[in-house]
């Protein structure tokens, strides 16, 4: 019902409301996130939580109606639980995670877990580049290979239950 | 549905080369970014991509670095150094391992804060510039 309004064209007014929920969904994965730290002491190491509503949203949703709820989820997280530096970094590991995880699922060769493997390494690789330019040092590099293998642990996690949900979300969503 | 099952074993196994594909690059990285690591000599202490001081590892000494973005307290004992305390939001400085290696950095992202343990030559060798010769 929430997804799709059985075969009816969605009004505007429904998309708004579903972003908003959608919106609401990704700030609660960003705060749980935020107050259970992942006792790894090094910058970008996560889970992600939050890009499961990215990368469950891709597969059920308008690309375009996923990216301003990505956008608005970093902004608002940004200013309620970080700062200027936080969102110049959440935004640039997600927007470039989006891109290339949109860009998977129109390749269709990927499953979930696939496309969020692409998303959780680069979304590592787009933030460790931006600091390199932030901080003009190169020596930030030699995180690479820790915040690869982090990415790729985080979007195995994270494919894995995004698959379980598109599972149900088809079901109960989007009847045969 | 047998259609459905072939095509998702399909995607799965593209999932799974992807998968060793990352895993290979990433392990691949470890030996060539951490090659040559060996005790260092001292430790430069960027800030805003700037050289701000260095500090030899063979003194025993406490630095600390203010600036408007905050404050960190660096100290150097027994050739390693660490970051004691600091007032950034996250604290992955503070808590993270000393380090004392060549090329091992300790980073403070809402700080702007770069140390990194350098030896005599790979300062030539990376600053390379006629500043770094002249001296």
């Amino acid at each position: 019902m929430l997804l799709q309004n059985n075969g009816k064209k969605r009004t505007p007014a429904m998309v708004v409301a579903q972003s908003g929920v959608l919106i609401a969904l990704a700030l609660v994965f960003s705060y749980v996130e935020h107050i259970i730290p992942i006792p790894i002491p090094m910058p970008g190491v996560k889970l992600g939580l939050a890009n499961l509503v990215t990368l469950t949203g891709l597969f059920f949703l308008n690309p375009l109606q996923v990216f301003i709820i990505l956008v608005a989820r970093i902004l608002l997280a940004g200013f309620m639980f970080g700062n200027l530096s936080t969102i110049i970094y959440s935004l640039a590991g997600g927007i470039i995670s989006f891109c290339l995880m949109y860009g998977a699922t129109k390749l269709k060769a990927f499953s979930p877990l696939g496309i969020s493997l692409i998303g959780g390494v680069f979304h590592n690789m787009a933030q460790l580049g931006v600091a390199c330019l932030i901080l003009k040092s190169t020596s930030l590099l030699a995180y690479l290979p820790v915040l690869m293998l982090s990415g790729i642990t985080a979007g195995a996690l994270i494919g894995i239950v995004s698959k379980t949900v598109s599972a149900y979300v088809n079901r109960r969503i989007i009847p045969d | 549905m047998s259609s459905h099952q072939k095509s998702t074993s399909r995607l799965l196994k593209n999932d799974i080369v992807l998968l060793a594909m990352l895993v290979v690059v990433a392990l691949i990285l470890f030996p060539i970014v951490s090659h040559s690591k060996k005790p260092g000599v001292y430790a430069l202490v960027e800030l805003d991509g700037a050289e701000y001081t260095t500090l030899n590892l063979n003194v025993d000494a406490t630095l600390t670095v203010a600036t408007n973005h905050g404050t960190n307290t660096i100290v150097v004992h027994d050739g390693s150094v660490s970051v004691e305390s600091a007032d950034c939001p996250d604290k992955i400085c503070v808590n993270h391992a000393s380090i004392s290696l060549t090329g091992e950095t300790i980073v403070c992202l809402p700080h702007k804060l770069v140390i990194t343990i350098k030896s005599d030559n790979s300062a030539l060798e990376s600053e390379g510039s006629i500043d770094a010769v002249a001296e």
